[in-house]
């Protein structure tokens, strides 16, 4: 049996895992944009949350996977295996500083449980309908798209042709 | 440019997983949504499909011109892959799809009737139909029978 091949899919697998749990993100943050409901938009928040735990262990299934079948194909002196770690850490970064902090700010405007730094906090009142509207006015959706989508065509381009 | 094709190929099924993402993940939550009015509120994360079938059609379209350019049309893989692709997408449209008319059905029933206790108990039973779970063991099984197909090339 070739093992290598096996960790391959298992990372092909994981990463496909964590691009469906991430679908209800991106959906829900382009829904955001247009939606000004207070239940709609608290509906749509929890949505997205919702598939926090997918996303988590499928993230750790294709990293834990990458970095072993990067050992079992002796790929770790190549450059585009660091360079596809060092993509990813940058995405992650993005959408964690672009992403994740302005989802729970607007999650407090709409009185939602949420995190300030890494404290989790209890809900609060709701921020007024023009405080709600001006921060959902600033959505990041588009630009987290673009950094998404511009990555992962880095990423699956390092992957299948290895080019240096 | 065969190898391109197969870019293609993977980068659209990545994001037509993605895009696919937000009905699976409505689908679970529903199950565990006992207000009918809030599960209502999330068939709004629904309403965008372009992307999703657009994305469908370039995985199809490149997958078919990778088949030839790689001479796998005379392979056993191919087919299954395709045959399992036309059933996974019969399954999800028709027991996927469904579940939401189950569970509006049974919302909109509820609110008519001011949550009486049997309209609520029927919303009940409507959530808790089997379809979420087996839809989901059927895509993701389906799925990584697949990934097999086309990294393996078993026969």
């Amino acid at each position: 049996m070739d093992l290598y091949r096996w960790i391959v899919f298992l990372h092909v697998l994981g990463s496909f895992g964590f691009m469906l749990a991430h679908g209800a993100s991106a959906s829900a943050a382009f829904r955001l944009r247009r939606e000004r409901d207070l239940e709609r938009i608290r509906a749509l928040l929890d949505l997205s949350a919702s598939s926090g735990i997918v996303l988590y262990v499928s993230l750790l299934v294709l990293l834990g996977a990458g970095i072993a079948a990067g050992f079992m194909g002796r790929y770790w002196g190549r450059g585009w295996i660091w360079a596809s770690l060092a993509v990813l850490i940058a995405l992650m970064l993005a959408m964690w500083v672009s992403g994740s902090s302005y989802y729970h700010r607007v999650r407090k405007a709409v009185g939602l449980e949420y995190m300030e730094g890494s404290k989790p906090h209890p809900p609060v009142d709701p921020a007024s309908a023009e405080e709600i509207d001006a921060l959902l006015a600033s959505s990041p959706a588009l630009f987290l798209a673009l950094i998404g989508g511009g990555g992962l065509v880095v990423l699956v381009w390092l992957m299948m042709f290895k080019p240096f | 440019m065969y190898r391109w094709i197969v870019f293609l190929h993977v980068f659209s099924a990545f994001v037509y997983i993605l895009a696919h993402g937000v009905q699976a993940a409505v689908m679970l939550k529903l199950r565990s949504e006992a207000d009918p009015e809030r599960s209502l509120m999330l068939f709004n994360a629904l309403d965008g499909t372009r992307l999703q079938r657009y994305t469908l059609a370039l995985v199809v379209v490149t997958g078919l011109i990778a088949g030839f350019m790689g001479r796998y049309w005379g392979r056993g893989w191919m087919w299954t892959a395709l045959v399992l692709l036309v059933v996974i997408a019969v399954v999800m449209r028709r027991y996927g799809s469904g579940y939401y008319d189950l569970v509006e059905g049974a919302a909109n029933r509820a609110i008519a009737e001011q949550k009486s206790q049997a309209s609520l108990e029927a919303f009940a039973v409507a959530r808790a139909a089997w379809r979420p779970v087996g839809v989901t063991e059927i895509g993701i099984g389906g799925l990584a029978a697949m990934i097999w197909l086309m990294m393996f090339k078993p026969f």
